[in-house]
């Protein structure tokens, strides 16, 4: 046999196998196996931006600037609520806009949940018909038909919520959100984010990101901590103060209830 | 001197009868010596070869000479798929419960799930079997009656949404097959969820035993493997077996390994879903284009 068919054949071989082997696993991608750092899951979101249509980069750079970790990330990630006591919120940003009567809030916080990564993201899916009825604000959200996904996540939903707020007279919203599931890296699975974004403006609603990031514990190699970054601005009805207060005690507690969901 | 083979069909049973034949040119040249002055006829021999009557059952038809078809087409290994409905010459436990349970219009079609695992790395595999009945006289019918044109509309089942468009039909491809589709699939909605899910596969007919009208096996397998996101392998099985009372069982089975999905139910509830919608979708066309 000459070297030419020598080499020809062994060019050849791997073609044969990919179609006659009834070993499917031996040709499927290894495993990519990252270090679990905050460095791997500020890179992640490099991957995410590039299939997204979700508009989140403002929230993202928060916890990861040039996908980097920020020293917020450090500290959210030191600080993971682990369902002791209360969850640590950082406040990033109140604010108040008295020409367009909207209120900002802006916050982030950590989770620590005792389930792998992949188990954490679906728990996120699960999580999301949870209700909310604190005075004066009543959340009811529920999944809604979805639209169609071309490719720019994983898996997506479209998520219809009811925000009905008590001021002095009642306000009946309803908002559409989209909610976006992402694996981080190829062939990974110890770092994913869920992203919900706002549809359209809604009466109450301006803008409404949550960014929530999730890898694998280093620390436990069966858990995962979920990194969230949220952002509101929303109708103050020129009552700030109120708005922040209402929303702020959702936030606190949707934390603790999402925790709690997660942990069963 | 060549060898034609005649067929008969003889009450059910296969006669089949091999004649030595000259080839015509070499006859001519064989049968008449011009040199010679005086002609003599030449020696004529016809050898009549009685082969045994093919007397085995449809089923055992399809475990014997269904992985040969199939195999000798060199499109794809499809011994897997033929391990779960055929255990050596006889068929499964699975596949009788399957053509038992047949969905004959009424009810709900049962699809069974006969495998469901996966890996630490989320390569998932699962397969599926069912079955329909309907009135064809013959399953080798069921290729003629383009039943995958049925699911251009759309193949719904509560909050799932699938699409297979044919791409292109080719008659008698060669290799054995007698008819080649190519199928572009697309599931828009998995139980409530919008994925982008999209495949495309070969989808190949063949009579087992060419005279055999008891028996047709479909074998369907994943063109874009080595680049599909979430498919390592696509790979399905259709058997036409006559049925008893003159009807026709359409039996399925899908095997899929599936990778990068890590909402494995959720595939699981979407894939049993739709293949009971498809059982459905084609009994009823089934039932429509037969002659009463």
């Amino acid at each position: 046999m000459s070297t030419r068919w020598v080499r020809l054949l062994f060019w050849a071989l791997p073609a044969t196998v990919l179609a006659q082997s009834g070993s499917v696993h031996s040709i499927l991608p290894p495993k990519n196996v990252l270090a679990l750092t905050p460095e791997n899951f500020c890179l992640g979101f490099k991957n995410v931006f590039a299939i997204t249509k979700q508009s989140f980069k403002d929230e993202a750079n928060l916890i990861c600037p040039n996908l980097t970790p920020a020293p917020l990330l450090t500290t959210l990630l030191a600080s993971a609520y682990t369902g002791v006591g209360e969850p640590v919120i950082q406040n990033i940003l109140i604010a108040e806009d008295t020409v367009n009567l909207t209120s900002q809030i802006t916050v982030a916080y950590a989770l620590k949940i005792p389930k792998p990564p992949a188990q954490n993201l679906l728990g996120e899916e699960q999580y999301v018909p949870t209700s909310y009825s604190v005075e004066p604000l009543t959340i009811t959200p529920k999944f809604a038909a979805p639209v169609l996904n071309s490719g720019d996540a994983e898996t997506a939903f479209t998520v219809e919520q009811r925000t009905v707020v008590d001021a002095g007279e009642e306000f009946d919203d309803i908002s559409v959100h989209d909610l976006k599931l992402y694996r981080m890296h190829p062939n990974n699975f110890d770092f994913f984010a869920a992203v919900r974004t706002l549809r359209a403006p809604s009466e109450q609603f301006k803008k409404a990101v949550v960014v929530r990031g999730v890898m694998r514990d280093p620390a436990n190699p069966t858990g995962s901590i979920t990194v969230t970054v949220m952002s509101f601005v929303m109708n103050s009805r020129d009552n700030h103060e109120n708005s922040v207060e209402a929303f702020s005690a959702f936030i606190a507690a949707d934390a603790k209830s999402l925790h709690a969901a997660q942990s069963k | 001197m060549t060898i034609k083979t005649a067929t008969f069909f003889l009450s059910g049973g296969l006669l089949v009868i091999g004649a030595c034949a000259p080839e015509a040119g070499k006859f001519k040249g064989a049968a008449i010596d011009t040199s010679a002055s005086v002609v003599t006829p030449v020696e004529t021999r016809t050898a009549v070869v009685v082969e045994a009557p093919d007397t085995r059952g449809a089923e055992q038809v399809l475990c014997e000479e269904g992985p040969k078809v199939t195999s000798a087409s060199k499109k794809a290994d499809f011994s897997e798929e033929f391990k779960l409905i055929c255990n050596g010459s006889a068929t499964t436990p699975a596949f009788k419960e399957a053509l038992a349970k047949a969905y004959v219009g009424t009810g709900t079609p049962e699809v069974k799930v006969l495998k469901f695992s996966t890996s630490d790395n989320f390569v998932t595999e699962l397969a599926l079997i069912y079955a329909i009945k309907a009135p064809l006289a013959s399953p080798t019918l069921f290729a003629g009656l383009k039943p995958h044109d049925v699911f251009a509309p759309g193949i719904k089942e509560g909050s799932s949404e699938l699409y297979v468009k044919v791409d292109s039909r080719k008659p008698f491809p060669g290799k054995g097959s007698v008819e080649e589709i190519v199928l572009n699939y697309d599931l828009r909605f998995a139980n409530g969820a919008s994925i982008h899910d999209i495949r495309r596969t070969e989808f190949n007919t063949y009579l087992p035993v060419e005279t055999n009208k008891d028996i047709a096996v479909s074998a369907e397998h994943l063109l874009d493997v080595e680049t599909n996101e979430y498919y390592h392998k696509a790979h399905g099985l259709t058997i036409g077996i006559k049925a008893e009372d003159g009807q026709s069982y359409i039996l399925f089975l899908n095997n899929f390994v599936i990778k990068n999905r890590i909402d494995l139910e959720r595939m699981k509830v979407t894939l049993t879903g739709l293949n009971g919608a498809v059982a459905k979708m084609l009994q009823e066309h089934l039932v429509s284009k037969s002659v009463p």
